[in-house]
């Protein structure tokens, strides 16, 4: 074997063996069995439904925040953002008597408005985007709560729309909310990946004054994905609505941290510029079958919150390790077999 | 010879001439009133001790900083360079030091960053960037390990042959570089000095700063020296020595083109 063709192999070799997305699938697959084998009710369709749902909700927000934080910002207030338009959709139904199309349209329209301030306030006034919507983070919410008064507010009317279907039914038996997920994921996958657009967005997050001097619009970019954000929060709240035909005024707190965990799982790098979408629905799916499959294995509820955070520090210490020129790639290199020289 | 002499050629077949450029910042100036011509296929050296205004020329040219005076002609047409852009777009482009490369993005990614090549409108022809990439490399006679390497495996060489390579992409007809040889060994240097060579064989005009008198009588055809925000020697290569020049750039040999 020449030399050139040895080294193709072995790289070969290493992205598949210690390529970031390969660990990803493996640590994923690895507490899949693992729950099958020993959580009693994990491997049957219901729970294994609900740990899609579950993962759904976090994949809806979490695909367009991949996007953001590859582009080398961070939104905090995903969850505020999330319960604040939850709490409208239902208002608007409910207290207003807008049809449920209508009110599901407002609860769009608010979300990717709140997802452009959010990028508008930290482009042009150059605020950083962690500080600023760690404010909305609490904003959103005390408005949220304002609003609502502190209390859940039913949906009982016009329970015979088509919104709820397309929010809480199924489709050849796949629940709505899957589906949904399922179509942010395709969308959101095929235009990082091979899109002119997700090529800039990488660029901004990578290096963003070569960016601009290479002709893409870096402020453009970013305020296009906090945007989209947003409009994620938006869609994740009507779709809540419609499925729980409620308003808790709670929703999504604390779930800006669950999106977060599973993108940086997934291999999204916070300093921007490196990730990917699958990676994203891998995380989501292993914070999924964490919350579902511990509390099965007869884990008390509060360790389910211990593990995913060990999980992200496991992550977090292991991210450079796992670099194509890290130590474990160069323990393959040392350790493959050298050709005669 | 095509690339002789700066003296005996016709201006008027001068790619880009700079005439009487000054550049004040508030109460220093910079530049004080530096004449440059650039003739097509060929490589200058532009050289000059600290402060001698070597990267405020250079970033005038590039559009940049605007001179305080002076005029500048591409192609025999009296222009202003506003901005890099408009610079870029009649074929001046630069590569400063810190090269503008996205270290996670491939190879390819990087020389097209910013003019992809598109299908269906939004999509990124890959197939077609991929092949462009290699066919430009392979004219450079540049080596990579494939347009699939991320930058950040680069060798410093290669980075810089990268970003030149993309110039090449975007069109240009004068590549300007700030010390393309400045943080690399005696090996990388050299591939960056066969590749400026190959620029000149393309028949394009690269114009470098340099401090390496190796590098400058390897490749260059003529030397500027500037000196104090004025341009004091613009010798034929082949007309001087390294000593001269060094005496030049230092202030021990008195220059015999003090600035008009």
């Amino acid at each position: 074997m020449t030399t050139a063709a040895f080294e193709r192999a072995t790289s070969g070799i290493l992205s598949g063996f210690a390529g970031r997305q390969a660990a990803i699938t493996l640590v994923a697959m690895a507490i899949f069995l693992f729950f099958a084998l020993f959580a009693p009710h994990f491997f049957t369709v219901a729970t294994i439904f609900d740990v899609l749902r579950t993962a759904s909700f976090t994949l809806l927000i979490g695909i367009p925040l991949t996007f953001l934080i590859i582009a080398g910002e961070i939104d905090l207030s995903t969850g505020s953002n999330y319960g604040f338009c939850t709490v409208m959709t239902a208002v608007a139904m409910t207290e207003w008597g807008w049809y449920p199309w209508l009110a599901g349209g407002l609860g769009l329209m608010l979300g990717a408005s709140i997802g452009f301030f959010n990028g508008f306030v930290s482009i042009k006034g150059k605020v950083p985007s962690f500080i600023l919507t760690l404010g909305m983070l609490s904003l959103l919410r005390g408005l949220a709560l304002v609003i609502a008064r502190g209390t859940t507010i039913d949906v009982t009317d016009n329970l015979d729309s088509a919104f709820f279907v397309a929010t809480s039914g199924e489709i050849f038996g796949m629940p709505a909310q899957i589906l949904w997920a399922a179509f942010v994921f395709a969308i959101g996958g095929i235009a990082l990946r091979y899109s002119v657009f997700g090529a800039h967005v990488y660029a901004t997050g990578g290096n963003r004054q070569a960016a601009m001097r290479m002709g893409v619009k870096p402020d453009r970019v970013r305020l296009i994905v906090f945007t989209a954000v947003g409009l994620a929060c938006g869609l994740t709240a009507v779709i809540t609505v419609g499925w729980m035909q409620a308003g808790p005024p709670n929703t999504g707190a604390g779930g800006e941290l669950q999106v977060i965990a599973a993108v940086i799982i997934g291999g999204v790098a916070l300093q921007g510029g490196r990730g990917t979408v699958y990676g994203t629905l891998i995380g989501a799916l292993i914070v999924a079958m964490l919350q579902t499959g511990l509390v099965l294995y007869g884990v008390q509820g509060s360790w389910v919150q211990f593990f995913v955070g060990f999980l992200i520090v496991v992550a977090a210490g292991l991210e450079l390790q796992l670099q194509p020129e890290g130590p474990v790639a160069e323990l393959f290199r040392r350790h493959l077999p050298r050709p005669e020289a | 010879m095509l690339w002789t002499s700066a003296v005996s050629q016709d201006r008027s077949r001068a790619v880009l001439s700079a005439r009487g450029i000054v550049k004040r910042f508030g109460h220093v100036t910079s530049l004080d009133g530096v004449d440059l011509d650039l003739y097509p296929g060929e490589v200058v050296a532009l050289l000059g001790d600290n402060g001698a205004g070597k990267s405020t020329l250079v970033s005038i040219l590039a559009g940049v900083n605007q001179p305080s005076e002076g005029e500048i002609a591409v192609d025999g047409q009296p222009t202003r360079l506003d901005d890099p852009h408009r610079a870029r777009a009649l074929g001046i482009a630069t590569v400063f030091q810190d090269l503008a490369l996205v270290e996670e993005r491939d190879v390819a990614q990087n020389l097209f960053l910013g003019m992809e090549p598109r299908v269906l409108h939004w999509f990124v022809d890959r197939r077609r960037m991929y092949r462009e990439s290699r066919s430009v490399l392979a004219g450079l006679k540049v080596n990579v390990p494939s347009v699939h390497t991320p930058v950040r495996l680069l060798s410093g060489g290669q980075r810089q042959a990268v970003a030149v390579a993309r110039t090449v992409i975007r069109g240009s007809r004068i590549v300007i570089m700030d010390e393309p040889t400045a943080a690399l060994g005696v090996r990388e240097a050299g591939k960056v000095l066969d590749l400026i060579c190959e620029l000149r064989a393309s028949g394009r005009t690269v114009l470098f700063i340099s401090h390496n008198m190796e590098n400058v009588f390897a490749v260059a055809d003529r030397a500027v020296v500037l000196r104090l925000g004025r341009k004091i020697a613009d010798r034929r290569i082949a007309d001087t020595r390294k000593e001269e020049i060094v005496g030049l750039v230092v202030g021990s040999v008195g220059g015999q083109e003090a600035s008009t």
